[in-house]
C-alpha cells in the first residue's frame, strides 16, 4: 500500500493534451509520408508502352478455356434416366425372390423385348437415333450460345 | 467487386474486342510497372516485365472470375512475373538482417528551396533503398491504396509478415526522408 502511494508520489504527470499532441504528431507524420509516396513515389511507363503492348496483341485473342459443350449436368440427367429405366425394368420383370441372376438377365432382356416389341423394330433405330438428334440440336444450341463456331 | 468501367472493358475484350484493353492497359500501366520497377530496379527490364504482364492478363483474361478487384489480379500476375524474372527470393520468413537502422541518407540542402522534381528524386531514391519486396508492399499500399488483405492476395505472403514489414519498411522511410517529412508536415499541421 505504502509501496503504491510512494510509486504514486514520485510519477510525473505530463500536460493535459500530451495524448492528443502525440497523436496528432503520429498521424502528421502518417499522413505527410503518404502524401509524399503518393505525389512522387508511382513511376510512368515510356510512351511507346501503351502501342507496344498493343501491337503485340494484333490479331490475337482471349485464349478461350476447354469447356465441354454439353455440360455435365446434362450427361448426369441422360445417365439417371437410363438408370432409372433399367432399373425399373429389371425389378419390374422379377418374378418371386428366388429367381437366379441368369434368371434375371433373362427377364431383363425379355422386359426390354417387351418394351420395343410393341412398336416393332424400328424403336431400334429410331429411338437411339432421336437421342443422338437431341444431343446434337442440344450442342448446336451451346455452341451459339457461346459463339462459337 | 470489380468495378464497372472495369468490368465493361472486361466484358468487351471478352466478346472479342480487342481495343478494349487499350482502357485497361492505359488505367494499370503506371502501377504495373511501378511493381516490375521495385523489384526488377532497371527501367528496361520493369518495361519489358510490365509489357509481358499485360499480354498473360490478356490471354487469361477469362479466368478473371471477378471476386476480387481488377486491379488485384493483374497486380499478382505483375508481382509473380517480377519475381520469376529477377534473382530476388519469394520471402517466406521475414529476416532482421534485411533491415539496418540507416540513418538520414544524405543532409537535404535546403528544404524549402526544392522542386517538385528534387523531392521526387529523394522519394524515390528512399523507396529504392527498401528491400525490392518492401518497395512493393509500400508502393501498393500507398499508391494504390491497397488494405493489408489485398496485399497479401498480391504477395501470398502472410498477415503477420505484411504487417511487420509495412511497419518497418515505413519507419525506415521516415528515417530516410526526415526532413522532407518535416517540411510537409509543417504544411499539413
Amino acid at each position: 500500500m505504502s509501496d503504491n502511494m510512494d510509486k504514486k508520489a514520485g510519477m510525473e504527470s505530463p500536460s493535459k493534451d500530451f495524448t492528443a499532441q502525440l497523436m496528432q504528431q503520429i498521424e502528421a507524420e502518417e499522413r505527410a509520408l503518404s502524401s509524399l509516396i503518393s505525389n512522387h513515389g508511382k513511376l510512368e511507363t515510356s510512351d511507346a508502352f501503351l502501342a507496344g503492348v498493343m501491337e503485340q496483341l494484333e490479331g490475337k485473342s482471349v485464349a478461350r478455356p476447354y469447356r465441354p459443350v454439353i455440360p455435365k449436368a446434362v450427361w448426369a440427367g441422360i445417365a439417371a434416366v437410363f438408370t432409372g429405366l433399367a432399373l425399373f425394368l429389371s425389378f419390374s420383370g422379377q418374378t418371386g425372390s428366388d429367381s437366379s441372376l441368369d434368371k434375371r438377365y433373362d427377364s431383363v432382356l425379355e422386359s426390354f423385348n417387351a418394351f420395343f416389341a410393341g412398336s416393332g423394330f424400328l424403336h431400334y433405330i429410331l429411338i437411339p437415333t432421336t437421342a443422338v438428334a437431341l444431343i446434337l440440336l442440344l450442342d448446336l444450341g451451346f455452341r451459339k450460345k457461346r459463339g462459337m463456331s | 467487386m470489380v468495378s464497372l468501367d472495369d468490368q465493361i472493358y472486361i466484358q468487351r475484350v471478352l466478346d472479342g474486342n480487342t481495343s478494349s484493353f487499350t482502357h485497361l492497359v492505359e488505367k494499370y500501366k503506371d502501377m504495373v510497372f511501378t511493381v516490375c520497377f521495385r523489384i526488377l530496379r532497371q527501367r528496361e527490364d520493369a518495361e519489358d516485365v510490365a509489357q509481358q504482364v499485360f499480354l498473360k492478363a490478356f490471354k487469361n483474361l477469362h479466368s478473371f472470375e471477378g471476386k476480387s478487384k481488377f486491379s488485384t489480379w493483374l497486380y499478382t500476375i505483375a508481382y509473380r512475373t517480377a519475381i520469376s524474372g529477377s534473382q530476388v527470393k519469394k520471402p517466406e520468413t521475414i529476416s532482421d538482417e534485411l533491415y539496418t537502422e540507416k540513418g538520414p541518407q544524405q543532409e537535404f540542402p535546403q528544404i524549402e528551396e526544392l522542386t517538385s522534381a528534387e523531392q521526387r528524386v529523394y522519394v524515390r531514391e528512399a523507396i529504392a533503398a527498401l528491400p525490392e519486396i518492401d518497395g512493393v508492399l509500400i508502393s501498393l499500399y500507398y499508391l494504390d491504396e491497397c488494405n493489408v488483405q489485398e496485399i497479401m492476395e498480391i504477395t501470398g505472403l502472410n498477415e503477420s509478415n505484411v504487417k511487420v514489414r509495412l511497419h518497418r519498411a515505413r519507419k525506415q522511410l521516415k528515417v530516410t526522408l526526415e526532413g522532407l517529412l518535416k517540411h510537409e508536415m509543417k504544411s499539413i499541421l
